[in-house]
């Protein structure tokens, strides 16, 4: 009889496991890549009119990285803040990479010139692999990312406002 | 609490035991006040014996059919409310779910949409009614199939003449002044003629035969176990992918979630003609006969970083056809979709204005439009602005919608000897503008643009599909095993100048009825098949 | 030129006659003055020509099936006039297996009926040979549609004997639910038989009206589009204008909620049926002078309730593993070559899980819980009312209501 009680107490034990695993996985388990207080996919992208910027290799700095398109109103309408902000915070190790998705350089080049952003490195993503790495739905995508390589906070939409683009770059700033 | 219970033949059964396990006798204490059925041998369930724990109680409500049954029963009336509308999934239009039900059918879209009924197949209650029948699943089976299992294997030959007496089919004959050994043999020959595998103790027989038939029900339930661990088995990380990719001819793009590439070399879309039938059938080129892509597969072998060069190298070739999708390490590219002559490059011819002369021809790509184009010595193209899909923003600004071409703009300066500060225009579809809307000194006319067909190709993965379809089979075979067969026993005991004759099947008494008629008959009785059962049947 | 598509259509209409004539044998064989009278081996004699007659008609059928197999360089079951006759065809085929166990006229009395209507149906749709489209060019073609269809022709066979069982044990005269009931299921019959009878007609008779009217694509543009009718415009298309000014006018537009080119058109249709159907049911009530399950009741009085019981049962037991191959199995590895997913949960797919689910309830409840006799007789009655909805339905009306194509 104590046998009995045991194997109905595995098996149910067993299936409460089973059950309990399948709601976790299809329900609550966060399958994003990227995740705040976890380090960021590294990443490789061309610079237009310049070299290939590595993430990596950006270690000791803070990064902003923002993902646009000259196709997305709200990340068009916050691109000035951006220059703005990259050049308020030039010499304080906080760098602004503004990577560009599924575009040709053309549209970029002369995006950058109409809007005069000298300041703002813009980085190429024709292919999206990056953009597909990171997991981007809505644009613009905003990831402030702390000097030790570890994202800090993920703003989803735009545009971001002068103020909140300052602040988070405040706080990531090493 | 008892372990045991003895019968009066000296077999120990387990507690809640109500017909011997050895020699089927009646045990008293059990029986007392309940209705022995031969289901499960008279066997003890354990979920009708065991009452007292919260183990005990969940175990029992799964171990219930009458419970199984309503599952099923919810489950089947949910799967056909998910029917009335659309999932959201085969929304035909490009409209958001929120927006679409309550559009289309009103107030009761609306409640559909708010109910989550749009993606009833994923949401939760749905998914715990599926996991309560698989519990049911394993429960059940494992309630009734270990006794039964251990009755069947314990059941003795000779049984307790009260035994034979409550079976379904039972009758007491005459054997009086016939020869005890030379009636059993002859019955034992009988049962064999009839394919029973006849086992005998002293003056009882026991032909059985289709006992494998009775594990049908159980093997089928393991079957439906395994599909659906195979099913829950999609939610490990790798197991799953589902993903679709448009593929231009001649382009290699990357298959989303994975380090492949595919390249479309070549979209053939072939028609019926009449000359394929034995008659006329007047299909010509109306219907089509077959979609092919002809694709080539590369892996990254450089795919640590994203957005470093990648490095392909070829791991297989294939026709990707309807029904015959590319195969390669559980990866499957299916012919899905197409779309045919899709504007590549727009082909331009430059023209003087004035002398009518031709200057030279520019293309110009839509997807990675060249920044300068050299026509000759004398002349140069510069691509300054390029919109893949035109549009005017609501401050009548030019702007891009996606980065499709759809609609495509550029902004040229074309620097000539008549134009040697350059000449800035405007090429669309089809049309040009100049800035001040005179004309231009160098016209662009229009040739016929580059045209590529492109495939739609659906990528799969799905490793625990073996599993599943694993688990189907095995359901198949338990499903055939026990409707196909029946599990058939038939005693016969001589004693005290009387042949007590017994049968017991899960199913088709009609069928062992005629058998036990048709042996009784060839050892000189003759009774009918209605004869044979002792009680009336209630409607 | 055409010789062999004119001499496969003309088997199958040989195949339908036989059919005819095997349905009526049957009934008189079962039916007639001195039906009770009869000893039971004048009955088996009767019962012989007519199972003759429908075997006759069943290898016209096969016949019919192989030449157009030939002509098209493909099995016939790959559109809905093609389906249809071939799940005729299928019935039959159980018919005539489950007669050779248990020798009932009266089972051919009820299964073959259903195979004329089923096979009438089928004549309803296009019936030009088209060679297969790309998604179609798959040996599972023959396997899953023929496996399913077998499986589907024995829960016929299994609502046949449920409702004989019912025919049999229920007093109509009684003002019980059940019996009201068993009165809704010939009313239902009825309509089934008016609508194949009507739409049947009105396609012989060649009768045609078009309509102009608004579509909304599926990029949101509305065009207007032409909308044929195959029967008077009872309902026409909302914001519609008849083009064929000679033919009737509707009488009123389709409500707004029901979306679909095609939408007005099969709510038309499903008017006409139940309007037909209850206009025949009506007669028949008032001709007979009784409840029609009365009448037919008295036909089936000499049956042992039992036996068609089993027969019932058994015929489900025997076609529910084939269903599951045929409708499930097949279907998911077909879907998984086909289209690389093997369950989508589209309304096709999602109706013969119902059927599957609804028929193993049934075994469970008949197996474990001892639901013998009428409860059991209910439920083939039920399952394979499903079936049909499944293909009638289904196919026509929720994807028409629902669809913008």
């Amino acid at each position: 009889m104590g046998t009995r009680k045991v194997t109905r107490l595995i098996v149910l034990a067993v299936i409460v496991l089973a059950v309990g695993w399948t709601f976790y996985s299809a329900f609550f388990k966060d399958k994003t890549t990227v995740q705040v207080g976890k380090p960021v996919p590294d990443f490789v992208a061309q610079q237009v009119g310049g070299e290939k910027v590595q993430l990596s290799q950006l270690k000791g700095k803070a990064v902003v990285l923002n993902f646009w398109g000259t196709y997305c109103p709200p990340c068009r309408e916050e691109m000035a803040d951006l220059n703005k902000a990259a050049k308020e915070f030039a010499d304080k190790n906080v760098v602004i990479l503004a990577l560009n998705v599924g575009e040709s350089e053309i549209p970029v080049q002369s995006f950058a010139r109409q809007y005069k952003l000298d300041a703002l490195p813009l980085l190429m993503d024709p292919s999206r692999a990056i953009t597909r790495k990171y997991q981007i739905g809505e644009m613009p995508s905003t990831f402030f990312i702390k000097a030790d390589g570890t994202l800090y906070k993920h703003i989803v939409g735009g545009p971001m406002s002068y103020q909140t683009i300052h602040d988070n770059m405040q706080q990531i700033a090493p | 609490m008892l372990d045991n219970v003895k019968c009066e033949c000296g077999h120990s059964n387990p507690v809640g035991t109500m017909l011997c396990e050895s020699c089927g006798a009646p045990l008293a204490s059990e029986v007392a006040g309940k209705k022995v059925d031969m289901r499960y041998e008279g066997a003890a369930r354990r979920s009708q014996t065991y009452h007292k724990t919260i183990v005990d109680r969940i175990w029992n409500f799964f171990s219930s059919v009458r419970n199984a049954v309503i599952m099923i029963v919810l489950t089947l009336i949910a799967s056909a409310i998910g029917t009335v509308f659309p999932q959201e999934r085969y929304i035909p239009v490009p409209k958001p779910a929120e927006q679409y039900y309550p559009e289309a059918y009103g107030t009761l879209g609306l409640i559909y949409y708010r109910l989550g009924f749009h993606n009833l197949y994923s949401s939760w209650w749905f998914i715990a009614l599926m996991l309560g029948i698989g519990i049911s699943l394993v429960v059940c089976s494992l309630d009734r199939v270990v006794p039964l299992y251990r009755a069947l294997k314990t059941q003795r030959v000779k049984r307790d003449k009260r035994f034979l007496q409550i079976q379904k089919v039972s009758v007491e004959l005459n054997a009086e002044g016939k020869e005890v050994e030379q009636l059993t043999a002859s019955l034992e020959e009988a049962l064999k003629k009839k394919r029973y595998h006849v086992r005998r103790e002293e003056n009882a027989l026991l032909g059985e035969k289709g006992r494998f038939s009775r594990w049908g029900p159980y093997i089928n339930h393991i079957g439906l176990i395994i599909f659906l661990i195979g099913c829950l088995m999609r939610l490990i990380p790798g197991f799953y992918l589902d993903q679709y990719v448009w593929v231009r001819e001649g382009q290699t793009v990357p298959v989303p979630e994975t380090n492949y590439y595919v390249k479309n070399e070549q979209f053939i879309k072939e028609y019926y003609q009449d000359d394929e039938f034995p008659e006329k059938l007047d299909v010509n080129g109306v219907i089509v006969k077959e979609y092919k892509t002809k694709a080539v597969l590369y892996e990254n072998e450089n795919a640590e970083i994203p957005g470093s060069e990648p490095k392909l190298k070829q791991v297989a070739k294939h026709d990707i056809e309807v029904n015959h999708p590319l195969k390669y390490e559980g990866l499957l590219l299916y012919q899905a979709g197409e779309q045919e002559n899709q504007l590549q490059a727009l082909n331009l011819n430059l023209v003087d204005t004035a002398t009518k002369e031709p200057l030279g021809s520019v293309k110009l790509d839509l997807l990675s439009p060249p920044k300068e184009i050299k026509v000759n010595d004398n002349v140069k193209v510069q691509v300054l602005q390029y919109f893949p899909d035109f549009a005017l923003d609501d401050m009548k600004q030019p702007i891009t919608k996606s980065t499709e071409p759809n609609n495509p703009a550029f902004i040229v300066n074309t620097i000539s000897p008549k134009t040697p500060n350059g000449e800035k225009q405007w090429i669309f579809l089809g049309d040009t503008l100049t800035a001040d809307g005179k004309d231009p000194k160098v016209t662009y006319a229009f040739a016929k643009p580059d045209l590529v067909d492109m495939s739609g190709l659906m990528v799969r993965k799905d490793a625990s599909l073996p599993i599943i379809f694993f688990g189907a089979g095995v359901s198949m075979l338990g499903l055939v095993m026990g409707f196909y067969w029946q599990h058939r026993r038939i005693w016969f005991q001589v004693e005290e100048e009387k042949l007590l004759v017994a049968a017991h099947t899960n199913k088709n008494w009609f069928g062992i009825k005629n058998e036990v008629v048709k042996i009784l008959e060839a050892n000189g009785y003759h009774i009918s098949a209605a004869q044979l059962e002792k009680e009336a049947k209630q409607s | 030129m055409n010789s062999l598509i004119g001499l496969s259509n003309t088997m199958l209409t040989i195949a339908f006659i036989f059919y005819c004539v095997a349905t009526i044998l049957f009934f008189v064989a079962v039916t007639g003055k001195s039906f009770r009278n009869r000893t039971p081996e004048e009955q088996g004699r009767r019962g012989r020509f007519a199972y003759a007659a429908a075997v006759i008609g069943f290898l016209a059928h096969a016949v019919f099936i192989g030449i157009r197999w030939y002509v098209g360089g493909h099995i016939p079951t790959s559109n809905m006039f093609e389906f249809m006759q071939f799940l005729g065809f299928a019935m039959t085929l159980a018919f005539l297996g489950i007669y050779l166990i248990y020798r009932i006229p009266l089972i051919g009395a009820f299964v073959m009926p259903f195979s004329v209507l089923i096979v009438s149906y089928a004549a309803v749709f296009p019936r030009e040979i088209t060679p297969l489209i790309p998604a179609l060019q798959s040996y599972w073609l023959q396997i899953h549609v023929t496996t399913a269809a077998l499986g589907e022709g024995a829960f016929a066979v299994g609502f046949a004997g449920g409702l004989m069982y019912l025919l049999r044990t229920l007093d109509p005269n009684e003002k019980s639910k059940s019996a009201s009931w068993l009165e809704f299921v010939m009313w239902v019959i009825c309509t089934l038989v008016a609508f194949i009878v009507l739409v049947f007609s009105f396609q012989l008779a060649g009768y045609q009206a078009t309509f102009k009217a608004p579509f909304q694509m599926s990029t949101g543009q509305v065009v207007d589009s032409q909308v044929k009718y195959h029967m008077p415009a009872i309902v026409g298309p909302k914001g519609g204008t008849l083009e064929t000014t000679d033919k009737m006018k509707p009488w009123f537009e389709a409500p707004g909620f029901m979306k679909g080119n095609q939408a007005a058109r099969k709510f038309n249709t499903l008017i006409w049926s139940v309007a037909g159907g209850t206009l025949l049911y009506g007669a028949a009530r008032l001709a007979l002078r009784r409840r029609i399950s009365g009448v037919v009741g008295r036909w089936v009085q000499d049956l042992e309730p039992d036996l068609v019981d089993e027969i019932s049962y058994r015929a489900i037991a025997i076609g529910f593993p084939i269903f599951t191959l045929g409708a499930l199995i097949f279907a998911m590895i077909w879907a998984h070559e086909a289209w690389g997913r093997f369950w989508g949960w589209d309304p096709k797919e999602v109706w013969a899980l119902i059927t599957w689910l609804f028929y193993s309830a049934y075994l469970h409840l008949r197996l474990s819980r001892g639901w013998q006799g009428k409860r059991s007789a209910w439920m083939a009655v039920i399952g394979f009312i499903i079936v049909m909805f499944n293909l009638v339905f289904v196919n026509l009306v929720i994807s028409g209501l629902h669809s913008y194509a």
